[in-house]
């Protein structure tokens, strides 16, 4: 099963997310209207818009309402991405040339930058000063985490908390908030905002915590890219994190193997399997499930209407993804 | 009317409140720290002159828009795959810092109460971005195309605020002086070969073909052509300026003077 069946009833009104996306990024310059269409022809899983309307569920759901905030933070993530790209200087994304690769740098910068202001444009629908000041901490913070990303690169002396702090600003923040403004939005009460901010953000952290796994075990075909990506960037990730923790020799390795301008790629291989029968893939995992039951526990005060089954179904797959 | 003192301190805050806002610690290790824009600060005071906003929110709008120009700034500083003079950190940490500004805009409107001018901010923004895709790419057939262009990427954030607060005038003497002051930055920059979307877009049109980075700035047809624009703009905001309602003996008076001696 894919994860767009377990919200197939939602396909009425992710349509028209889907038309509102394109009718946002529309320019009357011609290249700029050409990369943000190349962008979001690109695809993508639309999972904030989705977990906003699940969580306007819990509101009165009005797509006409609800619609502006879901098309803004799908709108940031995808500005975040075309940065990203100029950041990690990759040529492909979902198996398509990046902005940056089909015309060059200042290409990207400027239709991200022109998808961000769009972002804000449609959040300006609404009023409440609450969507405006929720929206724009998690902007902030979603850059603090990523110049904290490239600080902490080829740090081997990283604590799990940095770890985690990382991954909530980089993933678990914006899904997050995606539920709490598609509650707050319809009107959801105060007390199911936060529950729903809850689920979002345990939903996220076990999200990133599964994907970094993932980097690991995964093949190259799965990635799209050669596995142990985020460590030969010098990334530390929590498989890592704990092999160096349980031993010593592993931290050594990586600090003569990845820093070492000769380092052949069979040294890096032997590496990843150290790590990968460290233990490190299953404390990992456990500590995603943890973060999944606090997600559960979550959804347990909320009332009980489908929409609950669907974020409930959502979080199972999370959990259970193979790639 | 803002006496020089007054002018200082105002001035003086506002560059703490920016600096405190835009510092971080890792960032200034390999990004200059951005610079506020003064004349954004004097043509804003101006257009806010007689409007019933409180010299808080004043400043609050003030600092929205000198965030957004230190984006901007930023964000011209990265580099493109083929050069990379400042390392690839340089590159990253641009691209975040910028990023990092512009989210200072919005929080800067919004946490104050600023909601509804937020769509004058984004909408700028936007309009700013497709000029300089249009100067990145050279779409011009006309000269006055270009300059239009020029005009619009340099001075429409200050423009479409003044037209909010009924400041048509200010708005176009703000465009003229914007790519004026500019012009004279891109004549004199002769250190830098990688050139911003404002060089790029005059030296593509005029030399006839597209660079980013050039071995020689500016090459010789291009800086007759910035002369003579220079020449030209000079002569236009002397002109605008006869007519305009720009007061007598306030800062951006004195500014304006300044430029066209």
């Amino acid at each position: 099963m894919k994860l767009a069946d377990l919200y197939l009833f939602l396909r009425t009104d992710i349509n028209k997310i889907e038309k509102e996306l394109e009718r946002s990024v529309k320019s009357e310059q011609s290249l700029l209207n050409e990369a943000s269409l190349h962008l979001l022809r690109a695809g993508g899983k639309r999972i904030r818009p989705v977990f906003v309307m699940l969580s306007g569920k819990f509101g009165h759901y009005d797509i006409e309402k609800v619609k502006h905030i879901a098309v803004a933070l799908e709108l940031i993530h995808m500005a975040s991405l075309v940065h990203d790209d100029v950041i990690d200087d990759a040529e492909l994304r979902r198996g398509k040339k990046t902005i940056k690769a089909k015309w060059d740098n200042r290409t990207a910068m400027y239709t991200g930058d022109y998808i961000f202001a769009k972002a804000v444009e449609k959040a300006a629908f609404y009023k409440n000063k609450k969507v405006h000041s929720v929206l724009s901490k998690a902007m902030a913070e979603i850059c603090i985490g990523e110049i904290e990303q490239i600080r902490d690169q080829f740090n081997w002396d990283q604590q799990l908390k940095t770890y985690l702090r990382r991954i909530k600003r980089k993933t678990a923040s914006l899904i997050a908030i995606s539920c709490q403004l598609g509650a707050i939005s319809a009107g959801a009460s105060e007390e199911n905002q936060s529950h729903l901010f809850r689920y979002g953000y345990n939903v996220g952290m076990s999200y990133q915590i599964i994907d970094d796994i993932l980097d690991f075990i995964g093949t190259e075909e799965e990635l799209g890219k050669p596995a142990g990506g985020d460590l030969r960037q010098g990334n530390v990730t929590l498989p890592a994190l704990y092999a160096m923790c349980q031993d010593n020799s592993v931290k050594r390795d990586i600090h003569d193997i990845l820093q070492s301008d000769q380092a052949s790629e069979e040294n890096v291989l032997d590496l990843l399997e150290k790590i990968k029968t460290s233990g490190g893939i299953e404390y990992a995992r456990k500590l995603s499930k943890r973060y999944l039951q606090k997600a559960f526990s979550a959804l347990e005060e909320l009332p009980d209407i489908p929409a609950k089954s669907s974020l409930e179904e959502i979080a199972m797959y999370i959990g259970g993804r193979n790639y | 009317m803002l006496e020089l003192e007054q002018e200082t301190t105002e001035i003086q805050h506002i560059q703490r409140i920016f600096d405190g806002k835009t510092a971080h610690h890792y960032l200034n290790k390999y990004i200059d720290p951005p610079e506020i824009e003064k004349d954004i600060i004097f043509f804003l005071w101006e257009a806010m002159r007689t409007a019933s906003v409180s010299a808080v929110e004043k400043r609050e709008q003030i600092l929205a828009a000198l965030f957004i120009h230190a984006a901007f700034e930023t964000h011209e500083k990265v580099e493109t795959g083929r050069h990379v003079k400042h390392g690839i950190k340089h590159r990253q940490l641009a691209v975040l810092a910028g990023d990092f500004f512009s989210s200072l805009y919005y929080s800067m409107l919004v946490d104050n109460g600023h909601v509804k001018i937020l769509p004058i901010f984004s909408d700028s923004i936007q309009k700013i971005n497709e000029q300089k895709m249009s100067l990145h790419f050279c779409e011009y057939k006309e000269e006055e195309e270009l300059l239009e262009s020029l005009r619009s990427a340099e001075g429409s954030l200050v423009a479409n605020i003044a037209a909010y607060y009924g400041k048509e005038g200010l708005g176009t003497l703000a465009k003229t002086y914007f790519l004026l002051k500019k012009m004279y930055r891109e004549r004199e920059r002769e250190q830098d070969k990688h050139l911003s979307s404002f060089a790029e877009g005059i030296y593509s049109f005029v030399e006839g073909r597209r660079a980013d980075i050039v071995s020689e700035w500016p090459p010789p047809q291009t800086k007759s052509f910035l002369d003579e624009q220079i020449r030209s703009q000079q002569a236009e905001l002397s002109r605008q300026l006869k007519t305009s309602v720009c007061h007598k003996n306030t800062p951006l008076f004195r500014r304006l003077k300044a430029i066209l001696s």
